[in-house]
């Protein structure tokens, strides 16, 4: 059983509009968070228009009827709080954290732009750079900057929702149009497909009000569209791709098609790739890092996307003089250990208390728990699963570990990414 | 075309004042104090031990063996060698991370409230007794070298390195990264880092800061554990370094075929004790530190040239540093550059109260939303410690900022920056691909110096 038992209150209604509100009362926060999560992210974009969904994101600061452009975060920022916005694969989300008494402003904020963005030929082109600097500061620039691109590519297949990251591709970019922008606008930001929660010391009450005042007459601009979703089953054949770039070091990505975010089985996947390469007490770091002294560093990870398919990975910084065929190896015995026996009781119980203390980390600002309330709300349906995931954590056996081992990954299963350092720099 | 529901713009209220929390503050007889912040409602705590060793303290030729003392101090200890002691740890949930920063070396453990004690009796021991076996170091040190080489494909790492290395005496410190170079990594053996920690890691001058919902009694705990750690009577007198004035010429650090460029700015500025110190902090976020600010609305919101450009000023425990941070496409740098510098010039172009009174009203607002966990605040505490600067501070800098006028901003911005960013008294470069940049720059004006930072 875990240490704490959550129990964050949490107040639920649902607009005529179909916006729904999620409000949790923290009457110790010094703010109000305010998160949107929109659903529609860069696996709704289609063949030729990759990218777009975050161009979309930085329009959403180009102005509306009321606000100008660049005002939106100006004007946050004149009454001291942040604001920002995310792009992923699944959602594109919208955030702004004030003092309480600023909390009506932010939600005509998202009001405004929710229900009359107005972007000019002028700030289209303008924010279109903008992205571009972004892709070529953050990927184009930067050692190992393709590999997210590299990973997507070998892990599902060209049309595949998941084929491309969110950032695109320039060609892509610079095909983009105003009147694009326009059909998605109308397509995806409409009440009905967005879920808002807040975070803070207003009372739910006063908090649904202002949000039914602001938000409560949207008129979606479009019925509600079929989402992107395929199937993609566990890989065959073991994939493998290398490529060879000018890079001080050998990275090396195991991956494996998983279950997707809602899935009753991710929780256990997610518990197998903690116990093999979460902390440095973990199986791999010790082995690897510690034992042999083959990788600078072992993680793993789950990507948590949720259209009917997930992506795991465990990725190894390959240290000087020894090479990835040796982690390989040494990664597929210990997934196998795991697979036959299971975690040891002291794993079991070292992996449930660190996952309590990141958790509990997680949801200690108010701008992090309503992120975690808007993505439970949106890929489970349930935003209650806050205070029971560290229950529904501790329940899993080890037993469930190794068959989740077992069933997702398998050896067999795997992709392989090799980055190869290039000799001879 | 539908009629509009969203009415007009609503009315903000007035924040409630806010005071950064205060701690218990309790001072130890081996020259130690501890700061207890309780923060109800706050479940994962935050300690961190903050001690007095400054960068400066490395033996010259062992810079980054401060670093290396911190990194290795979790493989093993007398009481849990080898693996033990990361297993310990872990089945406790906790995580233990630090920093050796330019003037304390923070060690800290996270860990949820009901592990608070055993999480504050493994810290102890990991500050007390680390094994710094000779393999562990080793591999610590192909870590860090291989940091290194990355950075070396790093072009705003590199632009970094070029200002800190001309803002800085040659063979100072300060001069090279924090972590330190390749070569004083190569010679930072395990002979090295122990006598570094036997040395220096010291109670005189520490701070333990304790932060989150701390249970009964944990306060009490952590003064008699670290109570009992013996003072060795090291207590060095520290002084300011002293830095080198700018010159119009941009350093240019040469990466073929690099798709952008990346520029930094770097001047040394009088520190936080200087009555200007809160009014610079104004103007700097007037000019680059908002969203909003004259740099990005011009450079990124109009232009388009950049996804953002940065301005910040930093303390020190004596100086502190102003800095511009950027990346530009090639084609447009020193176009860029030549905006950023006519951008800083606020004596030709005052700030006017509106901006001022942005700025103003988001420092005093955003404050009580960045301190608002646990770790955020021992974060902060720490930074206030190593510069052994007291917690009441962070109210008296709001206090000052909140009086700011627009003129009070613009005056003390021009005469300690940015009238010598106009007239070539700043350190800038510029890390991208020289052939297509040089010409560039000197068409704009700028004088060109291609230079190879020492990493």
């Amino acid at each position: 059983m875990p240490h704490f038992d959550l129990d964050y209150q949490l107040t639920e209604a649902v607009l005529d509009n179909g916006l729904r509100v999620i409000v949790n009362r923290d009457p110790m926060a010094p703010a109000q968070a305010v998160n949107i999560w929109y659903q529609v992210g860069s696996a709704d974009e289609r063949a030729g228009a990759t990218g777009f969904a975050h161009l979309f994101e930085h329009l959403m600061f180009s102005g509306s009827r009321q606000v100008a452009s660049s005002e939106h975060l100006s004007s946050i920022e004149s009454i001291g709080g942040s604001a920002n916005a995310t792009t992923s694969f699944d959602r594109t989300n919208f955030f702004e954290t004030v003092p309480p008494g600023a909390l009506e402003l932010a939600l005509w904020l998202e009001a405004e732009r929710m229900e009359s963005l107005a972007v000019t030929e002028e700030n289209f082109a303008t924010q279109r750079e903008v992205v571009k600097e972004e892709k070529r500061q953050r990927y184009d620039n930067v050692p190992y900057g393709d590999q997210i691109e590299l990973l997507l590519g070998l892990n599902f297949p060209t049309g595949h929702p998941y084929d491309h990251p969110p950032i695109g591709s320039m060609a892509d970019l610079d095909a983009a149009s105003l009147d694009d922008a326009q059909d998605f606008y109308r397509r995806w930001y409409r009440p009905d497909n967005a879920v808002l929660s807040v975070c803070g010391p207003l009372p739910p009450k006063d908090v649904i009000e202002l949000a039914r005042r602001q938000l409560g007459a949207i008129e979606p601009k479009a019925p509600d569209q079929p989402r992107q979703a395929i199937p993609a089953r566990p890989h065959s054949g073991e994939p493998f791709s290398l490529v060879e770039r000018a890079v001080p070091s050998t990275l090396l990505h195991l991956c494996w098609r998983t279950p997707p975010f809602a899935d009753p089985a991710h929780l256990a996947v997610e518990q197998a790739l903690a116990i093999l390469a979460s902390g440095q007490a973990s199986r791999l770091p010790e082995l690897l890092e510690r034992r042999i002294g083959s990788a600078e560093s072992v993680g793993s990870g789950d990507f948590g996307l949720s259209r009917e398919v997930s992506l795991a990975t465990i990725t190894a910084r390959v240290r000087r003089g020894h090479r990835a065929e040796e982690i390989i190896d040494a990664t597929l015995t210990e997934l196998d250990r795991l697979a036959c026996a299971g975690p040891t009781a002291q794993e079991l119980a070292r992996a449930n208390a660190t996952f309590d203390r990141e958790w509990l980390g997680r949801l200690a600002s108010v701008e992090a728990r309503a992120d975690e309330i808007s993505s439970f709300a949106t890929l489970t349906g349930d935003p209650r699963e806050i205070n029971s995931l560290l229950s529904r954590v501790h329940a899993i056996t080890a037993d469930e570990i190794a068959q989740a081992t077992r069933d997702w990954l398998a050896p067999a299963a795997r992709a392989t990414l090799v980055y190869q350092a290039q000799e001879n720099r | 075309m539908t009629m509009p529901t969203v009415g007009p713009r609503p009315q903000v209220h007035e924040a409630r004042p806010w005071h950064f929390p205060r701690p218990q503050v309790q001072p130890l007889a081996n020259g130690m104090q501890v700061w207890a912040f309780q923060l109800p409602g706050q479940h994962v705590l935050s300690v961190q031990l903050v001690m007095d060793i400054a960068l400066a303290d490395e033996p010259p030729g062992l810079d980054g063996v401060a670093t290396l003392a911190l990194r290795g101090s979790d493989e093993g200890s007398r009481t849990h060698p080898g693996f033990e002691l990361a297993r310990r740890i872990e089945d406790i949930g906790a995580a233990y991370d630090g920093n050796a920063g330019w003037w304390g070396t923070a060690a800290g453990i996270s860990v949820a409230a009901p592990q608070a004690r055993d999480g504050l009796q493994l810290l102890h021991e990991i500050v007390r007794e680390p094994l710094y076996a000779p393999d562990d170091i080793e591999r610590h040190r192909a870590i860090r070298l291989a940091e290194i080489e990355r950075s070396r494909l790093n072009s705003a790492v590199l632009a970094g390195a070029a200002v800190r290395e001309a803002m800085w005496p040659t063979a100072s410190r300060q001069a090279l990264a924090a972590g330190g170079s390749a070569s004083g990594i190569e010679a930072s053996d395990e002979h090295a880092i122990h006598e570094f920690h036997d040395r220096w890691w010291r109670p005189e001058g520490a701070t333990l800061v304790l932060a989150g919902d701390l249970p009964e009694g944990l306060t009490q705990a952590a003064c008699e554990l670290f109570g009992a750690w013996p003072a060795t009577g090291l207590r060095p007198d520290r002084t300011a370094p002293e830095g080198h004035g700018g010159s119009p010429t941009i350093r240019v650090v040469d990466r073929p075929g690099a798709v952008a460029a990346d520029l930094q700015i770097g001047l040394i500025t009088p520190g936080r004790q200087h009555p200007d110190w809160a009014r610079m902090q104004v103007a700097t976020m007037c000019l680059g530190g908002l969203f909003g600010s004259r740099l990005n609305l011009v450079l990124r919101e109009q232009r388009g040239y950049t996804y953002g450009v940065q301005a910040g000023l930093h303390a020190g425990r004596f100086n502190g540093t102003f800095s511009v941070r950027s990346s530009f496409r090639t084609e447009v740098a020193a176009r860029a550059c030549r905006e950023v510098v006519n951008l800083l010039d606020v004596a030709a172009q005052p700030l006017d109260e509106h901006e001022t009174g942005d700025a103003v009203r988001y420092l005093s607002g955003i404050a009580p939303l960045r301190y608002d966990t646990a770790e955020a605040i021992a974060e902060q505490a720490s930074v206030l410690a190593a510069h052994q600067v007291s917690p009441g501070w962070i109210d008296e800098l709001h206090a000052r900022i909140a009086s700011t006028s627009a003129e009070q901003a613009s005056a003390a911005f021009a005469r300690h920056i940015g009238t010598a960013v106009a007239r070539g008294g700043a350190h800038i470069a510029l890390c991208g691909d020289a052939a297509t940049l040089a010409p560039q720059l000197e068409s704009q004006g700028f004088g060109v110096e291609l230079v190879t930072p020492t990493l």
